[in-house]
């Protein structure tokens, strides 16, 4: 039984039959997972991150639950949907903790975690995530069409104070 | 008179043989360092259980999320609707503030009759 901190795998090869062989639909399933793909060079960055994302989309995995799956590139982070980041310290700092035993009491607790952690990736969370984003883009349109109306709404009130 | 008894007579014939490992005990480093009690508290302390609690909260929050509130609000989407409302409301803004603005006299008027007048005025002479 072990805590949910971060795990790191080390990618050191582009080929898409060593990559995939690191990856499992059970990657994210007990804890966040950090995908270290530094220590090659941009090109083949590039390449990584490409296999890694078909990989989430072609098998219909989220790569954000129930735990989410970083990785670690000096490319920027607009270039993929997946979480890139430029160091470990960008790592948020909740699943920072030191593993160690667990007594009984965490031991039940963490028994009982499995069993959420089984029914969130149940709930289909990847089919959820385009929901989640058509949901989101709505709410942003309803954001900034409120604050214009704001500004109309305030114009308005100074026009009708001087009449 | 409370005095240390030494051990005389039978005692020390009953520890006879145990003499070194009875006195040499209280010099020597024991075998298994004894550990403090609450050894393993101040290593962990609550920290593992408190964090596997905040982690039990946020499953079940996503749990909630995707299995009651995400297909409630998809069911019940009012993002359109609210965005249709918002448009309506803009739009009778913005006719209100042309209405008033558009009037003879108004304070819109007279500040552009006014930058009008200086230009041309300034112009002219």
């Amino acid at each position: 039984m072990s805590l949910p901190v971060y795990q790191q795998i080390m990618i050191k090869s582009s080929t898409p039959e060593e990559v995939t062989a690191l990856l499992d639909p059970e990657i994210n399933l007990r804890h966040p997972v950090v995908l270290n793909i530094k220590s090659v060079n941009l090109e083949e960055q590039k390449e990584i991150i490409k296999l890694i994302e078909s990989f989430f989309s072609t098998k219909n995995l989220s790569f954000k639950f129930p735990y989410p799956v970083y990785i670690l590139s000096d490319h920027d982070p607009l270039i993929s949907k997946l979480i890139i980041l430029k160091n470990e310290k960008n790592l948020p700092p909740f699943f920072k903790k030191r593993d160690g035993k667990v007594n009984i009491k965490e031991a039940h607790l963490s028994e009982k975690n499995n069993l959420l952690q089984q029914d969130v990736k149940n709930n289909d969370a990847a089919s959820g995530q385009s929901e989640i984003e058509t949901y989101s883009d709505f709410h942003r349109i309803i954001f900034n069409q409120d604050s214009e109306r704001k500004f109309y709404q305030q114009i308005l009130n100074g026009l009708l104070k001087r009449k | 008179m409370d005095k240390k008894k030494k051990p005389t007579g039978p005692r020390i014939q009953d520890n006879r043989g145990f003499e070194e490992f009875i006195q040499g005990q209280h010099d020597k480093v024991p075998f298994l360092p004894k550990t403090p009690l609450n050894a393993r508290k101040n290593e962990n302390g609550f920290d593992h259980l408190t964090f596997l609690v905040n982690d039990s909260n946020r499953l079940m929050k996503l749990k909630l999320f995707f299995s009651d509130k995400l297909p409630f609000s998809l069911k019940f989407d009012q993002g359109k609707t609210i965005s249709e409302l918002q448009k309506a409301e803009i739009e009778a803004l913005k006719n209100g503030i042309f209405e008033i603005s558009d009037k003879a006299g108004s304070p819109f008027r007279k500040s552009l009759s006014e930058v009008f007048n200086t230009f041309f005025h300034g112009t002219k002479s």
